[in-house]
């Protein structure tokens, strides 16, 4: 029974365009990752002047994300000293994690365009749209562990980087950033209450309902 | 399966084709292939009404129950 909604055709064709953009994405990556851009030794990053709401010169940044309580009352100004080494930093902690993102994006996006594409057919229950969700929810979960372990490695190399080649000052006053502990925490709740993971879950819940369509169907075409 | 059409038996003795028989019913002849090489899952009323009249037969000459054979379950 083909599907006559225009729906499913312009989000098959919204995904193709995202799938297509995304594989563009991660080729310039790659190639910034394999030209590996220098900058000249004597290059700074900075000042960033970064406002700040809350209350001046409590700024808390033990045990806590780096980037989460920054945003309090106040200026807080950033200089990092050595441009060219925050670069690296960014190159070899940072693309990776691009490329995991771009990478996923690009893959989820093509099974979204091969389920619409089926969907738009009037084979939403098949043992190949079944498949592409399981895929799909087996997909999310395992991205929401792995970004969650990525972004968390990022944030702790970049700090130490930042804390050890930035100057920091709050409110006009210095302040010493403590030295990164070298341990990879994951953020907030992550991974499992991450958008990602609940998702993940839900894709598969509705996996199971594909399936039972799926059996209907089957029981369906063979009555006669 | 347990349950088995002898379809293929009851045309060959009223001498009609699976063709001619689609035609008469009204229904594909893939279907009607279906029923024939056992492969259906269930049989609508309607349809067993329909090839009981045009074989000019009861259901009971079309369906057999075979102890023993225990039910397929596809999937």
């Amino acid at each position: 029974m083909p599907n006559t909604s225009w729906l499913p055709r312009v989000l098959r064709w919204i995904f193709r365009f995202m799938t297509v953009v995304l594989g563009i994405a991660a080729i310039a990556i790659v190639a910034v990752m394999i030209v590996d851009p220098k900058l000249p030794g004597d290059a700074a990053f900075g000042p960033i002047d970064v406002e700040i709401m809350g209350q001046p010169g409590v700024v808390l940044l033990k045990d806590s994300t780096l980037m989460a309580h920054y945003i309090r009352n106040g200026a807080v100004n950033v200089r990092v000293n050595d441009a060219g080494g925050l670069l690296e930093v960014l190159k070899h902690a940072g693309l990776p994690l691009a490329l995991l993102t771009v990478f996923f994006f690009g893959f989820l996006f093509e099974l979204l365009y091969r389920l619409f594409r089926n969907v738009g057919r009037g084979q939403s229950f098949t043992r190949q749209s079944l498949r592409l969700v399981q895929i799909i929810g087996v997909s999310l979960l395992a991205y929401s562990v792995a970004s969650a372990f990525a972004e968390s490695w990022f944030h702790t190399v970049l700090f130490d980087y930042i804390s050890h080649h930035a100057a920091v000052v709050v409110s006009g006053a210095s302040i010493h950033l403590p030295a990164a502990t070298g341990q990879v925490r994951f953020e907030g709740d992550a991974p499992f209450f991450s958008s990602y993971f609940m998702t993940g879950l839900l894709v598969l819940a509705l996996s199971e309902v594909f399936r039972q369509g799926l059996m209907l169907k089957n029981d369906n075409d063979l009555t006669i | 399966m347990a349950i088995k059409l002898n379809l293929d038996r009851v045309m060959f003795e009223r001498k009609i084709s699976l063709t001619e028989l689609a035609d008469r019913i009204g229904i594909t002849l893939a279907n009607l292939s279906i029923l024939k090489n056992n492969k259906a899952r269930a049989i609508r009323f309607s349809t067993l009404d329909a090839l009981c009249h045009a074989l000019d037969c009861q259901p009971g000459d079309i369906i057999e129950y075979v102890p023993g054979e225990p039910m397929a379950d596809e999937d």
